[in-house]
């Protein structure tokens, strides 16, 4: 294997993941990762000139994302009013494969937040991305971003520190 | 200044030494601070083992949508590379090349064909045929035809789906310097009027 698919090759767990994170479904999720590494494929002389290759890579998968959210939000419109029970029925967990306590009290952080806030906070807080990269995979202003991710960490501090408040009476 | 201020700059290491240094003593007295404080580090413990864990689960998933993307992509990368398209090229031409020339040696085809059961002629009683020659062949048979005694042709008969219709391909033959080599020797020389009869019939 030659060097350039091996480094496609290491993007590939920052894709899954954060696709399974936007989507909430692991099918979906494996299907947009496979669809954006056939897409780095095809453009890998674009993707070894540019200056951050994840970056370029997590954009892609955001857009395939939004597209498939879009997609599904028409079914649902075409399809009619929903059915009484689908109200309760809330999406799959982030991580619904590991189905730990630690993965479940972070999903419950997250779920308080919008859908921008959790993107940026997911790139933030996993991928260790600056605001001019998170803006970029986004396509937001990095001043936007920074806003988003203060209030993205602010309610996730506020949802732990009510829930170690609890564990731990006075 | 108000310390609480600080918490926000604090989270995001952007005090100087003294400054946190200072707000890590007001984290001792101040209870809110100190719960927003933990909460961060908690969350960027569960942030660390979410990512191990689901990294870890995921390592199949991970090696699936790798292989699925190359295997996809993978053929249109053979089509598009100009040097295996071009030798694809060269390798048809090849092929294509060497069963016309396979097809259209005279030289080749006499010597592998017997010239027996021309329609409306008899076949040459000096004709052999080799033992290792194909059974598909033996149906492809070759004559000679004179349409003049100066300009023999070759009669390639050229079956078709019906059995009841033989096309013949004519061809001119060399030049008849040497009677003992000629083809006659082992070919027929078939009457064209004859041919035509067999066709009417």
């Amino acid at each position: 294997m030659d060097q350039g698919s091996e480094n496609l090759e290491s993007l590939v767990p920052h894709v899954l993941r954060f696709a399974v994170y936007m989507l909430r479904d692991q099918h979906a999720a494996e299907d947009v990762a496979q669809e954006t590494m056939l897409r780095a494929i095809k453009h890998r002389k674009k993707l070894q000139r540019a200056d951050n290759p994840r970056a370029w890579v997590l954009r892609i998968t955001a857009n395939l994302c939004r597209d498939h959210l879009r997609r599904g939000k028409t079914k649902l419109r075409l399809a009619g009013p929903l059915p009484e029970d689908s109200a309760d029925k809330t999406p799959e967990p982030w991580f619904g494969m590991l189905q730990t306590e630690q993965c479940a009290e972070l999903e419950t952080a997250i779920r308080s937040l919008s859908d921008r806030e959790s993107s940026v906070l997911y790139l933030s807080a996993f991928e260790d991305m600056a605001c001019n990269e998170i803006g970029n995979v986004l396509n937001l202003n990095p001043a936007t971003v920074r806003v988003a991710l203060s209030r993205a960490r602010q309610s996730v501090r506020e949802v732990l520190a009510r829930k170690t408040d609890q564990e731990q009476p006075l | 200044m108000n310390s609480c201020t600080q918490l926000k700059a604090y989270l995001n290491d952007e005090l100087n030494m003294y400054d946190a240094d200072e707000f890590t003593i007001h984290l001792q007295q101040c209870a809110a601070c100190n719960s927003q404080v933990c909460a961060e580090r908690e969350f960027e413990r569960l942030v660390r083992a979410a990512k191990h864990e689901f990294d870890a689960a995921t390592q199949l998933q991970q090696h699936k949508v790798w292989e699925r993307a190359r295997a996809t992509a993978r053929p249109k990368h053979i089509l598009r590379s100009p040097l295996a398209a071009a030798a694809a090229v060269a390798f048809i031409a090849l092929i294509g090349g060497g069963i016309m020339l396979t097809n259209s040696d005279p030289d080749r085809a006499i010597s592998s064909h017997a010239p027996d059961n021309v329609p409306g002629e008899s076949p040459s009683k000096e004709s052999s045929r080799e033992p290792t020659v194909a059974a598909d062949q033996e149906k492809q048979e070759l004559v000679q035809v004179s349409l003049d005694q100066d300009s023999p042709y070759l009669a390639v008969p050229v079956e078709t789906s019906d059995p009841a219709i033989t096309i013949y391909w004519l061809h001119p033959t060399f030049e008849n310097d040497d009677p003992g080599e000629s083809p006659s020797s082992s070919s027929p020389i078939v009457n064209p009027q004859s041919l035509l009869a067999s066709f009417e019939s």
